[in-house]
């Protein structure tokens, strides 16, 4: 399957460098060549065989799992202070981020 | 008395009980033996001022005889487990500032419990990685041989108690990262059932994979911290209302049946001194009247392809919200949002995690995602069956935990696959949610230790820890390096 490193880095908004590009770019081949071993399992081709949706097959024979979900009510949560705290360009209380709509001027 | 650098957890307890020393003095020793092993670069962060204000609680609660079950009792905790107020990095550039404003259940229990975080442990960033060797913070040694690896990714935990700087540490598995560094240094190190333990404030690798367990010289130590931050959590929808497992026994049931599974005991990688130490424990169960069973894993071969697409997909979903606006790292030259998430990443994360994020998103991009995440997940559907049909003939699996003993630092450098099957024997039961343990079986030639891995059935954490108690007991393996005592 080919692939195009530039376009997966850009999905997962990574800016590589020449250098990385080229070791990335090989250890992802080789890993991808790893991962067709899936290819040659002949069971998968047994459409009866589910997706298993991850590990709710663990839950799904205890009493009381349905019992997991609570009711949607508001609880406590963090405070404005708190939520803040980590970021490095805060104002008014909120997260500053860049511009993100451009300004039109007015014709 | 012995030692306290050498006591485990239960006998320091009692020590504590009977006033032969203060959770204060017993804090000092401990802060003292991480300044003497800094070389290790076991912690990322040690929490001596406040480790001392929770002993000094400790101590007039002890005067008092109140009976917490951990009081007194200094632990690491590896620095993926989120703690108020005290940093935790992931050992990552992308969070080297980030100051938690809440606890994690983990870090909750363990306080209400009495215990003192000493410390928070050095990992492989992000919880990627089979070694120690990627973190921001640098690679961690291995207290038995300083130019090995300890294992990854709770190599700190690991090798903070190889080091006797604390009895016990708090780690997490994904695919093997308490396995096999336990295996590595010579410890127990014990993942639980999937859903045992709360994942809120657990920061996310691969969430339907991640499990908090521990480490441990000892199976009652063990037993005893993994009991401790069991138990459901609302704020984790997949943590599980199940009861605890039953209290450690001395009488194991002898007609508990161990598997030998035929594809872990085939695979080419098994070196051969850890095939005979492996061969000698089930010699010994055998001697002790338990009946082995040989079993078959069929769709053994394929776990590693399976884990080296979903837990890379989910690694990609993730860590997405790494942005460098709400917490962590932000770039300084942006000019458009676009540029300050790029930027923030590629400058933030190492390059095993930009690996994992670039496969994760490939396998989930469109036109990809039925050929590569779809048919994983298919697969493990195939690995659980291949679980629940050889647990109709067996109740516990037995089987090497790591194909070699600790490999030298920078030795697995220039192949991503050949790092990855270091995991090749622990993947299998994390995908499936099994509890699962390793504990020390022998040392090479070399002196490096050697790990036997059992495999227990959903919930039966007490079966492979009575196991794992009836080995040490007879046994009793070296509990520390030689050179553990460095006065």
């Amino acid at each position: 399957m080919s692939y195009d490193i530039e376009n997966v880095a850009l999905l997962a908004r990574l800016k590589l460098s020449p250098e990385e590009k080229e070791s990335l770019g090989s250890d992802f081949s080789k890993i991808i060549a790893y991962v067709q071993k899936l290819n040659s399992i002949e069971s998968l081709n047994d459409e009866s065989i589910e997706q298993t949706i991850p590990m709710t097959h663990v839950h799904q024979d205890l009493p009381g799992y349905t019992e997991n979900l609570r009711a949607d009510e508001t609880k406590e949560t963090l405070s404005n202070e708190l939520a803040l705290r980590n970021s490095s360009k805060t104002s008014e209380r909120a997260f500053e981020t860049p511009l993100i709509v451009e300004q039109v001027d007015d014709e | 008395m012995k030692n306290l650098l050498e006591q485990s957890a239960q006998e320091l307890k009692q020590g504590l009980k009977q006033k032969e020393f203060s959770a204060t003095e017993l804090t000092k020793t401990f802060i003292d033996q991480i300044n003497k092993t800094k070389e290790h670069n076991a912690y990322i962060t040690v929490c001596e001022e406040s480790a001392l204000k929770q002993a000094a609680e400790a101590d007039k609660l002890l005067a008092s005889n109140s009976d917490l079950p951990l009081l007194g009792l200094p632990v690491a905790v590896k620095d993926v487990v989120v703690t108020k107020d005290i940093l935790t990095t992931c050992a990552s550039k992308m969070l080297s500032n980030f100051n938690p404003p809440y606890d994690s259940q983990v870090s909750e229990k363990l306080k209400s419990a009495g215990a003192i975080i000493i410390g928070k442990t050095n990992l492989d960033e992000f919880c990627m990685g089979s070694s120690g060797e990627h973190s921001f913070y640098g690679p961690t040694k291995n207290p038995w041989d300083i130019e090995r690896v300890p294992g990854g990714t709770s190599s700190g935990s690991a090798a903070a108690v190889a080091a006797a700087t604390v009895p016990w540490a708090i780690g997490s598995d994904t695919g093997g990262s308490l396995r096999q560094p336990a295996s590595y240094c010579g410890l127990i190190g014990i993942k639980p059932t999937y859903g045992r333990v709360s994942r809120y404030g657990i920061i996310a690798y691969a969430s339907s994979l991640d499990q908090i367990g521990c480490v441990a010289r000892t199976s009652e130590d063990a037993d005893l911290l993994l009991r401790t931050v069991s138990g459901p959590d609302k704020r984790d929808a997949t943590s599980v209302k199940q009861e605890l497992w039953p209290e450690l026994s001395n009488e194991v049931q002898s007609k508990i049946k161990i598997g030998i599974p035929k594809e872990y005991f085939n695979s080419p990688g098994l070196n051969p001194e850890v095939r005979e130490k492996i061969e000698n424990c089930i010699k010994f169960y055998k001697e002790q009247g338990f009946e082995c069973v040989d079993i078959s894993l069929p769709n053994t071969e394929a776990a590693l392809a399976v884990y080296y697409i979903i837990a890379p997909a989910e690694a990609s979903s993730n860590l997405s919200r790494y942005d460098g606006i709400r917490y962590g790292y932000r770039s300084s030259k942006s000019e458009n949002l676009e540029e300050l998430y790029t930027n923030s990443r590629s400058e933030g994360f190492g390059v095993e995690v930009k690996r994992r994020i670039l496969i994760g998103t490939y396998v989930l991009s469109s036109g990809y995602y039925d050929a590569y995440y779809r048919k994983a997940q298919k697969v493990r559907a195939l690995i659980v069956k291949d679980f629940k049909e050889a647990f109709q003939k067996c109740d516990v699996i037995l089987s090497p935990t790591a194909p070699t003993t600790a490999f030298k630092i920078g030795e697995c450098d220039l192949d991503p696959i050949q790092m990855y099957l270091n995991d090749v024997f622990t993947i299998p039961a994390s995908l499936a949610g099994l509890p699962a343990l390793s504990f020390p079986c022998g040392l090479d030639q070399k002196g490096l230790p050697i790990g036997c891995q059992l495999i227990g059935n959903y919930w039966k954490e007490d079966q492979i820890l009575n196991l794992t108690n009836m080995y040490e007991k007879a046994i009793n393996w070296q509990k520390l390096p030689a050179n553990f005592s460095r006065a």
